[in-house]
């Protein structure tokens, strides 16, 4: 046997860095061996970028800069090690999207990124093993998919932002996993288990081979799905569900879901109707980016986008900021099928068309929860379907799709699409789980008043009074006037939620629910 | 005679023929015995020497590739050969560089002195416990051109890695010029050292007998396979004819050994008491090559073509080994 020298670095033993993001590997690398930025661009860094040490920021997207096979090796790892690890592996590319009009005037906005987010976002498991998945950085994902716990940019101690989504300018390439401005780092240098590797690796390939199957129907080469086209056409969810759940997609958007079952079974062992938390603010661009706001916010944008809608109007695209997400959301339109009764549009809430949620993906545009009835029957696609071609013009309607499929943005199709279905399938649970509730209460009502009224400030405040005394329950006086039954016990479940001990919300849930009889 | 020349091209691959094969041998088997003995009583170094062309690096790569098999144990290793000690080629960095290169290390010239020995402790620390051990072995080849300074390089390696509860076990191989240094190291009193990397001391010995010799034949013979599971020894792919006639390398062994005498003798030399190991394989292999050209069924090697082959091949450096001796 010949002595076959195998050339390594540190650290390399043991890893494998499948799906983990191409900056955690690069800053792992130069962690572990003491390299500097132009350190490590020297081993890995192609021959025109021997270091990361540059004048602007180094984009890890930008794989011109590093020799994949050349990190391969000193890791001996196999050369499809690296596919997971870029952003834009992740994006679809169908057509180029057209830009709104402020890009096309400044090109530096037009993002390379793909789908990632500005600054590093961090899972708090994975950061212990100083693991950063790309997946943690792509917009519309806001939990790990290993650990299943929400995603967060914010630093635990300092409460600021983490680092850029970048290659440092300085000389030195800071930890991933660590705060840069208080150097908070929780990485207890343990070895990544086993079992979590394997679900990364599971998960990865899953997703990617799934989205290779949707990016087949989205290029028509897979004529077995047709996004538009005639209503006579039948979408069975035999089909679509190869495009709409993903492999483990939704598990991971029905993590919230699964949390409002426990919350909606608790609810029914304690007597209580509670009806799961639904998002409180709706298009507020001022919304601080917490965790615990940003489930919420992102709900209720992919509701907004993308939920269908039988017929645009100018002065719906007027009131939008971009007509962008309104034309994205209107390229998934026809997933409607076996409508007998326009009334039934109209009437009928959405989720009453459960019967046909298991063959049939029905999509409707909702405007604050609150159908947009007048302006469907001006729908001109709404008029074909009604009345047939004649009523429209052939060539409005060919220009009408060929727009569309410029429109459609390879980052905020995943984005739409796939909330989307989180939407509607958290509401069906709901629905499943509280139906007497749903049908008795007045749901607009509560849905407007849900849109004004945060009940998350209001929870913290009632726990903060009682972490501070010492107290397991609290005492709340509401204004009859202002409140509704229902505000009152998503306020309940928003405390059980976030709150610190189950013994104290079940003493809290007692005393509201006396209030409520009283009310 | 067609088969015959093809048959010698392919020989031109042969492990022998481009001089890596490595055979267990006597003086081999006894090394690995005296490793895995140092090992056994926990002790973290010592010296090997002996005269050049004895085989002493290739035992070292013997046990590097099959260290977990011959120390029943995954312990991880390296191989670090010394250089001239000089002014300028005793730096740190140059040393700790160095040896970051031998143990195959991607970035062996980055950084500065301190990262290099940082780079070097957690390479060590990071192969000892991925193996799952807490002993690393370090073969310093050429150790007699080792300086005291690169021993207390070592040295604040070993005490480095022992706060790690890491083992740094150093096996120092060279040449006789080990055995004095160890001497000066002893009359300076620099007990830290010796008792750090020189505590024991082993003498690899080339070849003294004809029973060891026949040792080298027979593994020839029987004892090795090339291309790797064909089941085709050294012998039988040189001579295949004569090796399928019963022709053995070994039995030849007592007239190789005795016309080595008589060579001697008839160039007025002392009696050898050490072959070196590299002048018999020199021999052996050529003989076995000739011997390709005239293989039959009743193949004879012949007294003129061993002396032929002891006075082209080996008579050479068995003379330098004898003038060694006689300095002695």
């Amino acid at each position: 046997m010949k002595y076959l020298p195998t050339v390594r670095l540190n650290g390399t033993s043991g890893w494998d860095p499948y799906g983990e993001s191409i900056l955690s590997i690069i800053s792992r690398l130069a962690q572990k061996n003491h390299l500097d930025a132009t350190g490590i661009g020297r081993i890995v860094g192609k021959r025109k970028h021997k270091t990361f040490l540059t004048e602007r920021r180094l984009n890890p997207e930008n794989v011109d800069v590093i020799d994949l096979c050349k990190l391969g090796d000193i890791g001996a790892w196999s050369g499809n090690s690296f596919t997971a690890s870029f952003g834009r592996e992740y994006v679809w590319p169908i057509v180029r999207p057209k830009l709104s009009p402020r890009m096309e005037t400044n090109p530096r906005k037009i993002s390379e990124r793909g789908p990632l987010m500005k600054n590093i976002r961090l899972c708090h498991r994975c950061a212990v093993d100083d693991v950063h998945l790309i997946f943690h950085q792509l917009r519309g994902w806001s939990h790990c998919p290993v650990h299943e716990v929400t995603l967060s940019n914010v630093c635990p101690k300092c409460f600021k932002k983490f680092g850029p989504y970048t290659y440092s300018y300085r000389g030195i390439i800071p930890p991933t996993t660590a705060c840069p401005h208080c150097n908070w780092n929780n990485n207890i240098a343990g070895q990544v288990s086993d079992s979590d590797v394997a679900i990364r690796r599971k998960f990865i390939l899953e997703y990617m081979t799934w989205m290779d199957r949707v990016k087949d129907v989205l290029a028509n080469q897979n004529r077995s799905v047709v996004f538009i086209g005639l209503p006579d056409y039948r979408f069975d969810m035999a089909t679509v569900e190869q495009l709409i759940p993903g492999p483990d997609w939704l598990r991971g958007c029905l993590l919230e879901s699964s949390e409002l079952i426990t919350s909606s079974t608790f609810n029914k062992k304690m007597g209580l109707n509670i009806r799961p938390k639904l998002p409180n603010r709706l298009f507020d661009k001022n919304l601080r980016e917490t965790p615990d706001y940003r489930v919420g916010n992102t709900v209720a944008k992919a509701t907004i986008h993308a939920i269908r809608c039988y017929g645009e109007t100018d002065s719906y695209l007027k009131s939008m900021d971009s007509g962008l997400f309104h034309k994205v959301a209107d390229r998934f339109e026809c997933f409607v099928d076996e409508v007998d009764e326009y009334n039934d549009l109209i009437t009928k809430p959405w989720f009453l068309w459960r019967a046909q949620f298991d063959r049939y993906f029905l999509v409707r545009r909702v405007s604050k929860f609150k159908p947009r009835i007048e302006t469907i029957a001006d729908s001109s696609l709404w008029s074909y379907w009604r009345n047939g071609p004649a009523n429209v013009m052939q060539d409005e309607f060919d220009r009408e799709n060929s727009d569309l499929c410029l429109w459609v943005n390879n980052i905020w199709w995943r984005k739409v699409f796939l909330e989307s279905y989180y939407w509607m399938f958290r509401n069906y649970l709901s629905y499943c789980l509280d139906e007497e509730f749903y049908i008795k209460d007045d749901i607009e009502g509560y849905q407007s008043n849900l849109s004004t009224h945060g009940v998350l400030d209001p929870a913290r405040r009632i726990l903060g009074l009682l972490r501070n005394t010492n107290e397991g329950a609290a005492l709340v006086f509401v204004n009859k006037k202002a409140t509704q039954h229902a505000h009152l016990l998503e306020l309940a479940a928003t405390c059980l939620k976030i709150g610190p001990s189950e013994k104290a919300i079940l003493q809290l849930f007692q005393l509201l629910q006396n209030d409520i009889n009283r009310i | 005679m067609k088969l015959q020349r093809s048959m010698r091209n392919d020989l031109s691959d042969h492990p022998i023929a481009r001089d890596q094969a490595i055979l267990p041998t006597i003086p081999m088997e006894e090394f690995v015995n005296v490793v895995i003995d140092w090992l056994d009583s926990r002790l973290t170094g010592g010296v090997v020497w002996g005269n050049q062309r004895m085989g002493k690096t290739q035992a070292i790569r013997y046990l590097l590739d099959h260290g977990t098999q011959v120390l029943g144990a995954p312990i991880p290793t390296g191989l670090f050969s010394v250089w001239d000690p000089t002014y300028t080629s005793l730096t740190e960095n140059r040393f700790f560089g160095a040896l970051l290169s031998a143990l195959n290390y991607a970035a062996p010239l980055t950084g500065t002195a301190a990262i290099k020995r940082q780079r070097l402790l957690d390479l060590i620390a990071e192969r000892v416990v991925s193996a799952k051990e807490y002993r690393f072995l370090l073969f310093i080849d050429e150790a007699q051109w080792l300086d005291n300074v690169q021993l207390r390089y070592l040295m604040d390696l070993h005490n480095q890695l022992k706060i790690s509860d890491i083992r740094l076990v150093c096996i120092l191989v060279g040449q006789p010029e080990l055995v004095e240094f160890r001497a000066s190291l002893r009359s300076s009193k620099q007990a830290h050292l010796l008792g750090r990397f020189m505590s024991a001391s082993h003498q690899f010995k080339g070849v003294t007998t004809e029973q060891e010799f026949k040792r080298i034949a027979y593994a020839f013979d029987e004892q090795s396979e090339y291309p790797a599971g064909s089941g085709i020894s050294y012998t039988q792919a040189y001579v295949p004819i004569a090796y399928q006639n019963g022709w053995r390398l070994e039995t030849n062994i007592p007239t190789i050994w005795k016309l080595l005498d008589n060579c001697l003798e008839a160039e007025r030399l002392p009696k050898c008491n050490e072959f070196p190991m590299q002048a018999l394989m020199a021999l052996l292999v050529w003989l076995l090559s000739q011997l390709s050209l005239e293989d039959n069924e009743s193949l004879d090697l012949r007294p003129e073509l061993i002396e032929e082959g002891i006075y082209r091949r080996a008579l050479i450096q068995i003379q330098d080994q004898i003038s060694l001796q006689v300095s002695d």
